[in-house]
Protein backbone atom coordinates (compact mmCIF):
# COMPACT_ATOMS: atom_id res chain seq x y z
CA UNK A 1 0.00 0.00 0.00
CA UNK A 2 1.31 3.73 -0.90
CA UNK A 3 2.17 5.74 2.07
CA UNK A 4 -0.48 8.65 2.93
CA UNK A 5 0.34 12.17 1.79
CA UNK A 6 0.10 13.36 5.69
CA UNK A 7 3.13 10.46 6.68
CA UNK A 8 5.44 11.27 3.43
CA UNK A 9 5.02 14.99 4.38
CA UNK A 10 6.14 13.88 7.88
CA UNK A 11 9.15 11.67 6.59
CA UNK A 12 10.23 14.90 4.45
CA UNK A 13 10.20 17.29 7.49
CA UNK A 14 12.62 14.33 9.41
CA UNK A 15 14.70 14.66 6.57
CA UNK A 16 13.84 12.36 3.67
CA UNK A 17 13.83 14.14 0.47
CA UNK A 18 12.62 11.08 -1.05
CA UNK A 19 9.44 11.39 0.96
CA UNK A 20 8.66 14.89 -0.91
CA UNK A 21 9.58 13.39 -4.08
CA UNK A 22 6.68 11.24 -4.07
CA UNK A 23 4.23 13.66 -3.47
CA UNK A 24 5.32 16.38 -5.84
CA UNK A 25 4.94 13.28 -8.50
CA UNK A 26 1.77 12.46 -7.10
CA UNK A 27 0.60 16.07 -6.90
CA UNK A 28 2.32 18.22 -9.92
CA UNK A 29 -0.35 16.87 -12.43
CA UNK A 30 -3.20 18.17 -9.82
CA UNK A 31 -1.27 21.41 -9.41
CA UNK A 32 -0.52 22.00 -12.99
CA UNK A 33 -4.63 21.91 -13.56
CA UNK A 34 -5.78 23.87 -11.18
CA UNK A 35 -2.95 27.00 -11.93
CA UNK A 36 -4.26 25.97 -15.71
CA UNK A 37 -7.36 27.15 -14.73
CA UNK A 38 -6.89 30.01 -12.48
CA UNK A 39 -4.07 31.38 -14.98
CA UNK A 40 -4.16 32.65 -18.07
CA UNK A 41 -1.22 31.86 -20.17
CA UNK A 42 0.45 28.00 -20.38
CA UNK A 43 3.94 29.21 -19.91
CA UNK A 44 2.59 31.47 -16.80
CA UNK A 45 0.59 28.01 -15.21
CA UNK A 46 3.72 26.19 -15.65
CA UNK A 47 6.12 28.63 -13.58
CA UNK A 48 2.74 28.65 -11.31
CA UNK A 49 2.99 25.12 -10.50
CA UNK A 50 6.33 24.43 -9.93
CA UNK A 51 6.40 27.50 -7.57
CA UNK A 52 3.73 26.13 -5.47
CA UNK A 53 5.24 22.75 -5.22
CA UNK A 54 8.66 24.83 -4.23
CA UNK A 55 6.58 27.02 -1.62
CA UNK A 56 4.96 23.69 -0.40
CA UNK A 57 8.61 22.49 0.57
CA UNK A 58 9.53 25.66 1.87
CA UNK A 59 6.71 25.70 3.73
CA UNK A 60 6.66 22.68 5.23
CA UNK A 61 6.85 22.92 8.79
CA UNK A 62 3.73 25.02 8.80
CA UNK A 63 1.49 22.54 7.37
CA UNK A 64 -0.63 20.84 10.03
CA UNK A 65 -0.36 16.69 9.12
CA UNK A 66 -3.78 16.24 11.29
CA UNK A 67 -5.43 18.41 7.95
CA UNK A 68 -5.40 17.12 4.25
CA UNK A 69 -2.04 17.50 2.51
CA UNK A 70 -3.98 17.89 -0.89
CA UNK A 71 -6.67 20.85 0.70
CA UNK A 72 -3.54 22.57 2.58
CA UNK A 73 -1.24 22.13 -1.36
CA UNK A 74 -4.29 23.15 -3.28
CA UNK A 75 -5.23 26.19 -1.00
CA UNK A 76 -1.68 27.21 -0.98
CA UNK A 77 -1.67 26.85 -4.87
CA UNK A 78 -4.83 28.71 -5.17
CA UNK A 79 -3.33 31.71 -3.10
CA UNK A 80 -0.09 31.78 -4.95
CA UNK A 81 -2.13 32.21 -8.60
CA UNK A 82 -4.25 34.78 -7.36
CA UNK A 83 -1.34 37.20 -6.65
CA UNK A 84 0.16 35.86 -9.68
CA UNK A 85 -2.75 36.95 -11.45
CA UNK A 86 -2.87 40.39 -10.09
CA UNK A 87 0.42 41.15 -10.98
CA UNK A 88 -0.12 39.91 -14.62
CA UNK A 89 -3.29 42.23 -14.97
CA UNK A 90 -1.29 45.34 -15.84
CA UNK A 91 -0.04 42.87 -18.90
CA UNK A 92 -2.97 40.88 -19.78
CA UNK A 93 -1.89 37.96 -22.04
CA UNK A 94 -4.46 35.79 -24.36
CA UNK A 95 -5.85 33.13 -23.63
CA UNK A 96 -4.51 30.24 -26.46
CA UNK A 97 -6.34 28.56 -28.57
CA UNK A 98 -7.23 24.93 -27.20
CA UNK A 99 -5.63 21.98 -28.37
CA UNK A 100 -1.94 23.40 -28.53
CA UNK A 101 1.18 20.93 -27.48
CA UNK A 102 3.82 21.63 -24.75
CA UNK A 103 4.82 18.21 -24.30
CA UNK A 104 1.31 17.36 -22.65
CA UNK A 105 0.03 14.19 -23.34
CA UNK A 106 -3.65 14.47 -25.45
CA UNK A 107 -6.65 13.55 -23.31
CA UNK A 108 -6.96 9.75 -25.01
CA UNK A 109 -9.99 8.61 -23.25
CA UNK A 110 -12.50 10.51 -25.80
CA UNK A 111 -13.15 10.36 -29.95
CA UNK A 112 -11.34 13.19 -31.37
CA UNK A 113 -14.65 15.23 -31.92
CA UNK A 114 -15.83 14.51 -28.29
CA UNK A 115 -12.26 15.35 -26.62
CA UNK A 116 -12.85 18.60 -28.79
CA UNK A 117 -16.23 19.64 -27.58
CA UNK A 118 -15.31 18.75 -24.00
CA UNK A 119 -12.28 20.72 -24.13
CA UNK A 120 -14.05 23.57 -25.14
CA UNK A 121 -16.54 23.19 -22.38
CA UNK A 122 -13.34 23.02 -19.97
CA UNK A 123 -12.19 25.84 -21.25
CA UNK A 124 -15.42 27.85 -20.86
CA UNK A 125 -15.73 26.81 -17.54
CA UNK A 126 -12.04 28.15 -16.73
CA UNK A 127 -12.76 31.31 -18.32
CA UNK A 128 -15.50 31.72 -15.85
CA UNK A 129 -13.37 30.79 -12.83
CA UNK A 130 -10.59 33.09 -13.89
CA UNK A 131 -13.88 35.94 -13.90
CA UNK A 132 -14.41 35.60 -10.64
CA UNK A 133 -13.22 37.91 -7.75
CA UNK A 134 -9.85 37.24 -6.39
CA UNK A 135 -11.12 36.60 -3.29
CA UNK A 136 -13.33 33.61 -4.24
CA UNK A 137 -11.33 31.85 -6.48
CA UNK A 138 -9.98 29.78 -3.49
CA UNK A 139 -13.16 28.93 -1.84
CA UNK A 140 -14.66 27.66 -5.06
CA UNK A 141 -11.71 25.59 -6.39
CA UNK A 142 -11.59 23.73 -2.83
CA UNK A 143 -14.93 22.81 -3.37
CA UNK A 144 -15.04 21.82 -6.79
CA UNK A 145 -11.36 20.40 -7.71
CA UNK A 146 -11.24 19.22 -3.96
CA UNK A 147 -14.12 18.10 -3.54
CA UNK A 148 -13.63 19.19 0.48
CA UNK A 149 -16.95 20.42 2.34
CA UNK A 150 -17.12 23.85 3.66
CA UNK A 151 -16.08 22.66 6.95
CA UNK A 152 -13.17 21.52 5.83
CA UNK A 153 -12.34 24.71 3.48
CA UNK A 154 -12.79 26.69 6.51
CA UNK A 155 -10.08 24.80 8.62
CA UNK A 156 -7.86 24.95 5.23
CA UNK A 157 -8.31 28.73 4.49
CA UNK A 158 -8.45 29.84 8.24
CA UNK A 159 -11.88 31.69 7.25
CA UNK A 160 -15.00 31.54 9.55
CA UNK A 161 -17.50 29.18 8.09
CA UNK A 162 -19.91 31.88 7.55
CA UNK A 163 -17.14 33.48 4.95
CA UNK A 164 -17.05 30.25 3.46
CA UNK A 165 -20.76 30.10 2.68
CA UNK A 166 -20.94 34.19 1.74
CA UNK A 167 -17.88 33.31 -0.77
CA UNK A 168 -19.53 30.40 -2.27
CA UNK A 169 -22.74 31.65 -3.01
CA UNK A 170 -21.25 34.67 -4.82
CA UNK A 171 -18.62 32.49 -6.97
CA UNK A 172 -21.49 29.99 -7.59
CA UNK A 173 -24.00 32.95 -8.97
CA UNK A 174 -21.26 34.84 -10.67
CA UNK A 175 -20.79 31.08 -12.29
CA UNK A 176 -24.34 30.64 -13.05
CA UNK A 177 -24.26 33.66 -14.45
CA UNK A 178 -21.44 33.28 -16.68
CA UNK A 179 -22.29 29.75 -17.78
CA UNK A 180 -26.08 29.78 -18.44
CA UNK A 181 -26.09 28.66 -21.86
CA UNK A 182 -23.67 25.27 -20.16
CA UNK A 183 -25.77 25.03 -17.39
CA UNK A 184 -28.93 24.84 -19.16
CA UNK A 185 -27.66 22.14 -21.62
CA UNK A 186 -26.46 20.05 -18.39
CA UNK A 187 -29.89 21.20 -16.24
CA UNK A 188 -32.17 19.61 -19.76
CA UNK A 189 -30.55 16.36 -20.02
CA UNK B 1 -38.59 44.27 0.69
CA UNK B 2 -40.09 40.83 -0.56
CA UNK B 3 -42.53 38.41 1.01
CA UNK B 4 -42.25 35.49 -1.35
CA UNK B 5 -41.05 32.66 0.85
CA UNK B 6 -39.44 31.68 -2.70
CA UNK B 7 -36.85 34.13 -2.44
CA UNK B 8 -35.79 32.73 1.04
CA UNK B 9 -35.82 29.51 -0.16
CA UNK B 10 -33.89 30.24 -3.33
CA UNK B 11 -30.99 32.11 -1.53
CA UNK B 12 -30.55 29.01 0.51
CA UNK B 13 -30.34 26.38 -2.71
CA UNK B 14 -26.59 27.25 -3.38
CA UNK B 15 -25.59 25.62 0.01
CA UNK B 16 -28.77 22.76 0.10
CA UNK B 17 -27.41 21.89 -3.40
CA UNK B 18 -23.40 21.15 -1.53
CA UNK B 19 -25.59 19.64 1.59
CA UNK B 20 -23.83 22.70 3.94
CA UNK B 21 -27.05 23.89 5.41
CA UNK B 22 -27.51 23.95 9.62
CA UNK B 23 -30.22 20.81 10.24
CA UNK B 24 -33.14 23.78 10.69
CA UNK B 25 -32.54 25.85 7.70
CA UNK B 26 -32.11 22.46 5.27
CA UNK B 27 -35.57 21.57 7.45
CA UNK B 28 -37.61 24.07 5.79
CA UNK B 29 -35.85 24.48 2.45
CA UNK B 30 -37.06 20.61 2.12
CA UNK B 31 -40.79 20.94 3.74
CA UNK B 32 -40.48 24.30 0.80
CA UNK B 33 -39.45 21.85 -2.22
CA UNK B 34 -41.94 19.66 -1.35
CA UNK B 35 -44.82 21.81 -2.60
CA UNK B 36 -42.90 23.95 -4.95
CA UNK B 37 -42.35 23.05 -8.29
CA UNK B 38 -40.63 26.19 -9.52
CA UNK B 39 -38.28 25.99 -6.88
CA UNK B 40 -37.59 22.45 -7.42
CA UNK B 41 -36.63 23.46 -10.76
CA UNK B 42 -34.00 25.90 -9.73
CA UNK B 43 -32.61 23.76 -7.45
CA UNK B 44 -32.10 21.23 -10.16
CA UNK B 45 -29.95 23.74 -11.89
CA UNK B 46 -27.73 24.66 -9.37
CA UNK B 47 -27.41 20.59 -9.14
CA UNK B 48 -26.41 21.26 -13.33
CA UNK B 49 -23.70 23.93 -12.48
CA UNK B 50 -21.92 21.72 -9.54
CA UNK B 51 -22.25 18.55 -12.01
CA UNK B 52 -20.38 21.19 -14.92
CA UNK B 53 -17.98 22.01 -12.32
CA UNK B 54 -17.01 19.21 -10.97
CA UNK B 55 -16.41 17.56 -14.26
CA UNK B 56 -14.14 20.31 -15.85
CA UNK B 57 -12.62 21.40 -13.11
CA UNK B 58 -11.04 18.55 -11.26
CA UNK B 59 -9.19 17.60 -13.96
CA UNK B 60 -5.37 17.47 -13.87
CA UNK B 61 -3.44 18.29 -16.09
CA UNK B 62 -1.76 15.52 -18.17
CA UNK B 63 2.19 15.82 -18.10
CA UNK B 64 5.04 13.99 -19.17
CA UNK B 65 7.24 12.11 -16.79
CA UNK B 66 10.16 14.54 -18.12
CA UNK B 67 8.06 16.68 -17.21
CA UNK B 68 7.54 16.05 -13.46
CA UNK B 69 11.32 14.92 -13.30
CA UNK B 70 11.90 18.22 -13.89
CA UNK B 71 9.97 19.66 -11.11
CA UNK B 72 11.10 16.75 -8.50
CA UNK B 73 15.10 18.29 -9.30
CA UNK B 74 14.17 21.82 -9.23
CA UNK B 75 12.22 20.95 -5.65
CA UNK B 76 15.40 18.64 -4.43
CA UNK B 77 18.20 21.73 -5.16
CA UNK B 78 15.85 23.68 -2.96
CA UNK B 79 17.10 24.13 0.58
CA UNK B 80 14.25 25.09 2.52
CA UNK B 81 15.10 26.94 6.15
CA UNK B 82 13.94 24.35 8.26
CA UNK B 83 15.98 22.03 6.96
CA UNK B 84 19.31 24.03 6.37
CA UNK B 85 19.13 25.98 9.66
CA UNK B 86 16.91 23.89 12.87
CA UNK B 87 15.90 26.50 15.23
CA UNK B 88 18.09 27.74 17.37
CA UNK B 89 16.91 26.75 20.65
CA UNK B 90 16.37 28.76 24.03
CA UNK B 91 18.84 27.86 27.02
CA UNK B 92 16.21 27.15 29.09
CA UNK B 93 14.30 25.49 26.69
CA UNK B 94 17.56 22.97 26.20
CA UNK B 95 18.25 22.15 30.32
CA UNK B 96 15.25 23.01 31.58
CA UNK B 97 14.07 19.03 30.40
CA UNK B 98 17.54 17.87 31.24
CA UNK B 99 17.33 18.84 34.74
CA UNK B 100 13.64 17.95 34.87
CA UNK B 101 15.07 14.03 34.06
CA UNK B 102 17.86 14.21 36.78
CA UNK B 103 15.19 15.12 39.39
CA UNK B 104 13.17 12.45 38.46
CA UNK B 105 15.70 10.16 38.46
CA UNK B 106 16.79 11.73 41.57
CA UNK B 107 13.23 11.23 43.17
CA UNK B 108 13.48 8.02 42.01
CA UNK B 109 16.76 6.63 43.53
CA UNK B 110 15.63 8.33 46.83
CA UNK B 111 11.97 6.36 46.88
CA UNK B 112 14.04 2.87 46.19
CA UNK B 113 17.43 4.03 47.61
CA UNK B 114 16.93 5.87 50.54
CA UNK B 115 13.48 4.97 51.41
CA UNK B 116 14.30 1.67 53.43
CA UNK B 117 17.39 3.33 54.97
CA UNK B 118 15.22 5.58 56.60
CA UNK B 119 12.71 3.27 57.93
CA UNK B 120 16.32 0.86 59.12
CA UNK B 121 16.89 3.99 60.90
CA UNK B 122 13.59 4.41 62.40
CA UNK B 123 13.70 0.40 63.26
CA UNK B 124 17.31 0.90 64.64
CA UNK B 125 16.29 4.12 66.71
CA UNK B 126 12.63 2.48 68.18
CA UNK B 127 15.27 -0.58 69.57
CA UNK B 128 17.74 1.84 70.81
CA UNK B 129 14.55 3.59 72.49
CA UNK B 130 13.81 0.44 74.09
CA UNK B 131 17.23 -0.16 75.10
CA UNK B 132 17.32 3.79 77.14
CA UNK B 133 13.63 2.73 78.56
CA UNK B 134 14.80 -0.72 79.87
CA UNK B 135 18.09 0.76 81.06
CA UNK B 136 16.31 3.29 83.19
CA UNK B 137 14.37 1.22 84.38
CA UNK B 138 11.38 3.19 82.72
CA UNK B 139 7.94 1.56 83.09
CA UNK B 140 6.60 3.48 80.03
CA UNK B 141 7.36 2.00 76.70
CA UNK B 142 8.44 4.23 73.57
CA UNK B 143 5.23 5.03 71.45
CA UNK B 144 7.47 2.83 68.18
CA UNK B 145 6.49 -0.58 68.04
CA UNK B 146 9.48 -2.69 69.13
CA UNK B 147 8.51 -5.84 68.16
CA UNK B 148 7.76 -5.20 64.59
CA UNK B 149 11.10 -2.62 64.98
CA UNK B 150 12.93 -6.26 66.09
CA UNK B 151 11.54 -7.84 63.42
CA UNK B 152 12.50 -5.73 60.75
CA UNK B 153 16.06 -5.22 61.82
CA UNK B 154 16.52 -8.64 62.06
CA UNK B 155 15.41 -8.85 58.36
CA UNK B 156 17.87 -6.08 57.55
CA UNK B 157 20.77 -7.14 59.11
CA UNK B 158 20.08 -11.05 57.35
CA UNK B 159 19.17 -9.72 54.13
CA UNK B 160 18.89 -6.42 52.95
CA UNK B 161 17.11 -6.68 50.09
CA UNK B 162 14.17 -8.14 51.43
CA UNK B 163 13.97 -5.63 54.56
CA UNK B 164 14.41 -2.87 51.27
CA UNK B 165 11.20 -4.12 49.58
CA UNK B 166 9.25 -4.87 52.42
CA UNK B 167 10.14 -1.44 53.58
CA UNK B 168 8.96 0.38 50.30
CA UNK B 169 5.65 -1.79 50.60
CA UNK B 170 5.20 -1.50 54.64
CA UNK B 171 4.70 2.38 54.80
CA UNK B 172 1.47 2.36 56.52
CA UNK B 173 0.86 6.30 54.81
CA UNK B 174 1.84 8.40 51.85
CA UNK B 175 2.26 10.62 55.10
CA UNK B 176 4.38 8.99 56.97
CA UNK B 177 6.16 8.37 53.95
CA UNK B 178 6.55 12.05 52.74
CA UNK B 179 7.59 12.83 56.46
CA UNK B 180 10.60 10.37 56.61
CA UNK B 181 11.30 11.86 52.59
CA UNK B 182 11.35 15.22 54.36
CA UNK B 183 13.53 14.03 57.13
CA UNK B 184 15.96 12.56 55.26
CA UNK B 185 16.49 14.66 51.93
CA UNK B 186 15.50 18.52 53.39
CA UNK B 187 12.88 19.68 52.33
CA UNK B 188 14.42 22.38 49.94
CA UNK B 189 16.20 19.99 47.61
CA UNK B 190 12.70 18.09 47.59
CA UNK B 191 10.82 20.89 46.79
CA UNK B 192 13.02 21.75 43.92
CA UNK B 193 12.55 18.11 42.76
CA UNK B 194 9.05 18.72 42.52
CA UNK B 195 9.07 21.68 41.03
CA UNK B 196 11.17 21.14 38.09
CA UNK B 197 8.88 18.16 37.43
CA UNK B 198 6.13 20.23 37.60
CA UNK B 199 7.74 22.59 35.24
CA UNK B 200 8.86 19.21 32.94
CA UNK B 201 5.16 18.77 32.74
CA UNK B 202 3.94 22.24 31.52
CA UNK B 203 7.02 22.06 29.10
CA UNK B 204 5.41 19.02 27.49
CA UNK B 205 1.52 20.02 27.85
CA UNK B 206 3.37 22.81 25.93
CA UNK B 207 4.77 21.32 23.50
CA UNK B 208 2.35 19.06 22.46
CA UNK B 209 -0.10 21.98 21.75
CA UNK B 210 2.77 23.48 19.73
CA UNK B 211 3.39 20.35 17.85
CA UNK B 212 3.22 21.54 14.23
CA UNK B 213 5.40 24.32 14.76
CA UNK B 214 7.60 23.00 16.64
CA UNK B 215 10.23 23.05 14.15
CA UNK B 216 9.25 26.45 12.84
CA UNK B 217 12.51 27.55 10.83
CA UNK B 218 12.38 31.06 11.33
ZN1 LIG C 1 -40.75 28.13 -4.14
Amino acid sequence: MAASDERLAQQALRGDPEAFDTLVRRYYPRVLGLCRKLLNSREAAHDAAQESMLRAYRKLHLYDPSRRFSAWLMTLTARLCVSLGQRSQREPEPWEEVGETDGSLPDAADGPAEATEKAQVAARVAEAVRSLPDLYKPVCVLRHVEGLSYQEIAEATGLPIGTVKVHLFRAKKHLREQLADLAEAEFEE
Amino acid sequence: MSHDPCDTIRDLLPAHVDSALDPGEAEVVDAHLAGCVACRRERERWVALNRLLDEHLAVAEPVTSAGVEAVVQRVRAERPAWRVAPTPVRFWRAWLPAAALAAAALVLVLIGGYAPEVRLADAKGALLDQAAAMAQGSRTLPQSAPEEAVAFYADAVEWPGQAAAGAVRGWDSSQAFTQALVRRVGLAPLAACLLLLLAANLMVARGARLAPRAVSGR
